[in-house]
């Protein structure tokens, strides 16, 4: 919890803001390679999170876990460049198969099977099951970043499951 | 597959699909800097993307074919490449085996070089010993004057190099990581007396020329002029719009006739729009943009939206990746509203942030401390694992039959990892009765990976490795006098990276690395880097020296590092990218705080 080393103690913001980067910044890399399947955009959306981040700073209180926190503000934005023009018009995505093999650092089939399966849910699908699974929100929270009820958040992600043990198919048991 | 197990797996894939994105180390610095400048106005984002870019395409240019004669030493790399598979998997003394090979055979190897492997360690001996193997970059220049491939097209493929069967020729072949069906691949073979190109082939020469109509991307097979074009388009795109929103303000914001007027080139010209969406205009079946919008605004009046807050702001239509059409409509206020067409259905009604809630947490209270230490001193004792782990576990504990189950799960590293440790304690005394570790018969099976940090499962012996990492690790950045991982000076920045390098850790993570004796200084890169920005920008010497330089000698191809030298001050930041080895610029771009 922020709180207990956040801006009330003796660091200042600046060094907190520094502590906050240095700890989330690879997660949210990797939220919001997800949610935009560009390196690059990626990159800017965590950029644009910070910014959001480090002008609330003075304003938050602890009153969530950080990295709540900064989702939120990660899924926001990620969901406002998913609308913009840069996004839309730009194929400059890179999928799992594209990436340089690395010794030692190969996933597993079935691994990029459900990255893959994950990337090609719709996007509504897609928030709740990353928010849920990947971000650990409950569904009520879910439902409150994204604009729903509770039970809706459910639904969907019936239907996300649903969707993705389809496109995995005999892969699904065994994982 | 169950909840958890769906979790877990959802963290792998998650956190495997974005392993290759490094942090960024300038980007809380930057972050400050925007903010300071932003007095209210919406920023436009900061791109830094051009260096890295550059780096990734200077990557597929150092695995090219071998000038070489036939004889001994092709044989042993055949024999090599059979065993081992590509280049990047063979070992230094197997390289070494070769180029002696090659010595032997007559070839004529860089003596400057073939000296300072004798002498080299570690990664910079594997890169000396990489570029005696293989600096020809004929095949890039074959493919160019044969096919009229630009450099930025090499970017779209995949280079493979290998030795033919009858070990007359290495043959490079470049395959599309895309739309391989209609781009085809390429194949340039040379000789292994004489490592002169012989042959550059197309998988698609001999088609009829009909098989490439129409002029665009509509065609079933692309020749590389409209490989080249797909390129371009994006950037010409790109420059059309900045300019018209210049003019006119942010592309969401235009008139929805504008913005399906300027995508209405992807459809005619058949530019593969993936699962992106484009600006359509709706036909008589859809639902009108006044009934879109009248739908909206009930959603948002129904999340509680006041009046003032349901006024359009943007208001776009779209034809969706599946061919399905929809409504995206924001409201002054903050709600999004998103509609199929001609359904009706609300997909999706986001409102404004709200309130954070409390995060929910799953340890144990400060009462149930005994039990816990109870089942973390029986993990040590039985697993070996070291104090110094204790921070990468959470702790659960669970009330069972008058006693207790305490669950150690791994907190930095998935739970498909690392398992679950789980033991179980008499009430009374707290004695542990069973104990558990869920990954042990899989673990057995696996092994120990070389390195450690690459083991798919993780034991004692991996968790324990990563604590002393760790502490080497802080060792090195107290001796720098830092508190963050990337903040320390050159050497020791590159002394950090290194160690988690050989750990096994990404190296487009942990790229920092220091130059050889057959690479330019830092004082020269510096030097160099300084010139580039005086020339291209104009700036001052005492402008530069205020500035920085920040310094990175980047590894992350090891056998093409790269200076990056940077000059960052409040209001713009230069990044100047040079050759390691001849300090050639690669790029030098300008990024001011505010653009």
């Amino acid at each position: 919890m922020l709180a207990a080393t956040g801006p009330n103690c003796n660091r200042s913001a600046g060094e907190e803001f520094d502590r906050l980067v240095e700890r989330h910044q690879t997660a949210l890399l990797r939220l919001c390679m997800v949610y935009l399947r560009d390196g690059e955009l990626a990159k800017d959306a965590v950029q644009e999170t910070y910014l959001k981040a480090y002008q609330a700073l003075p304003h938050f209180r602890g009153e969530c876990g950080e990295k709540t926190w900064l989702t939120r503000i990660a899924v926001n934005v990620c969901r406002d460049m998913a609308r913009s023009a840069y996004f839309r018009h730009t194929d400059r995505r890179v999928t799992p198969e594209e990436m340089p093999d690395r010794p030692g650092e190969e996933a597993p089939p079935e691994r990029e099977a459900l990255a893959q399966a994950l990337l090609e849910l719709p996007r509504r699908y897609k928030d709740a099951v990353l928010l849920y699974y990947y971000q650990d929100l409950s569904q009520e929270e879910v439902g409150k970043a994204l604009g729903l009820s509770a039970a809706t958040v459910s639904r969907r992600l019936e239907r996300a499951r649903r969707m993705l043990k389809t496109a995995l198919k005999g892969k699904w048991e065994n994982e | 597959m169950n909840d958890r197990k769906m979790r877990n797996s959802i963290h792998l894939a998650v956190d495997g699909y974005g392993r290759e994105l490094k942090p960024d180390p300038f980007l809380a610095a930057r972050v400050r800097a925007q903010a300071q400048r932003k007095d209210g106005r919406k920023m436009k984002k900061i791109r830094f993307s051009a260096a890295f870019i550059l780096a990734a395409l200077l990557s597929l240019l150092t695995v090219t074919a071998l000038a070489a004669t036939a004889y001994t030493f092709i044989r042993q790399a055949r024999s090599v490449q059979q065993e081992k598979g590509p280049l990047e998997k063979w070992t230094l003394e197997e390289k070494k085996m070769i180029l002696e090979a090659m010595q032997r055979d007559g070839l004529a190897l860089d003596e400057e070089k073939y000296a300072a492997l004798e002498d080299a360690q570690g990664e910079a001996a594997q890169r000396i010993a990489n570029e005696l193997l293989l600096e020809s970059r004929l095949p890039r220049e074959a493919l160019k004057e044969t096919y009229g491939f630009e450099e930025a097209s090499f970017s779209l493929f995949e280079k493979t190099v290998s030795i033919d069967e009858a070990a007359e020729a290495w043959v490079v072949a470049y395959r599309p990581r895309r739309w391989e069906e209609r781009i085809g691949s390429y194949t340039v073979r040379l000789s292994a007396g004489s490592g002169r190109v012989t042959a550059c082939a197309w998988s698609l020469d001999g088609l009829e020329e009909n098989a490439f109509q129409p002029d665009n991307w509509h065609a079933a097979h692309w020749p590389m002029e409209r490989v080249n074009r797909l390129l371009s388009f994006e950037a010409d795109r790109e420059a059309r719009r900045a300019e018209k929103e210049a003019a006119e303000g942010p592309f969401e914001a235009w008139p929805l006739r504008d913005k399906a007027a300027f995508d209405e080139e992807i459809l005619t010209q058949g530019y593969p729009r993936g699962d992106f969406v484009v600006n359509i205009l709706p036909d008589a079946e859809d639902i009108p943009e006044s009934g879109a919008l009248a739908m909206a605004q009930a959603e948002a009046e129904r999340m509680g939206a006041k009046e003032e807050e349901r006024a359009a702001e943007q208001i776009s239509f779209f034809l969706m990746p599946d061919d399905s059409r929809e409504w995206l409509i924001a409201l002054r206020g903050g709600y999004t509203v998103e509609i199929a067409s001609p359904s009706g259905e609300v997909l999706s009604c986001a409102g404004p942030e709200k309130s954070e809630r409390e995060e929910s947490e799953n340890t144990a209270q400060a009462a149930d401390g005994d039990w816990i230490q109870a089942a973390w001193e029986a993990m040590k004792e039985t697993y070996g694992l070291i104090e110094e782990t204790r921070p990468f576990f959470s702790a659960q504990l669970e009330g069972e039959n008058g006693g207790a189950k305490v669950t150690f799960t791994s907190k930095h590293y998935n739970p498909r990892l690392a398992g679950d440790y789980v033991f179980t304690l008499r009430g009374e005394t707290g004695e542990i009765l069973s104990s558990q570790w869920t990954l042990q018969e899989a673990y057995a099976q696996q092994g120990k990976a070389e390195p450690w940090r690459t083991a798919r499962l993780w034991s004692a012996y991996e968790f324990n490795q990563e604590a002393l990492l760790r502490e080497k690790g802080r060792k090195i950045m107290a001796e720098a006098g830092s508190e963050v991982s990337w903040g320390m000076d050159f050497e020791h920045q590159a002394a950090y990276d290194t160690l988690y390098r050989e750990a096994g850790f990404s190296r487009e993570t942990y790229f920092h690395g220091l130059p050889t004796a057959l690479d330019i200084p830092k004082e020269e890169a510096v030097f160099l880097a300084a010139q580039a920005v005086k020339e291209k920008y104009g700036a001052a010497e005492e402008t530069l020296e205020l500035a920085g330089p920040a310094l990175a000698f980047d590894v992350t191809d090891p056998d093409a590092p790269v200076w990056r030298v940077s000059f960052l001050d409040r209001e713009s930041m230069y990044a100047v990218a040079l050759s390691g080895a001849g300090g050639q610029v690669l790029s030098c771009v300008r990024m001011d705080a505010g653009n």
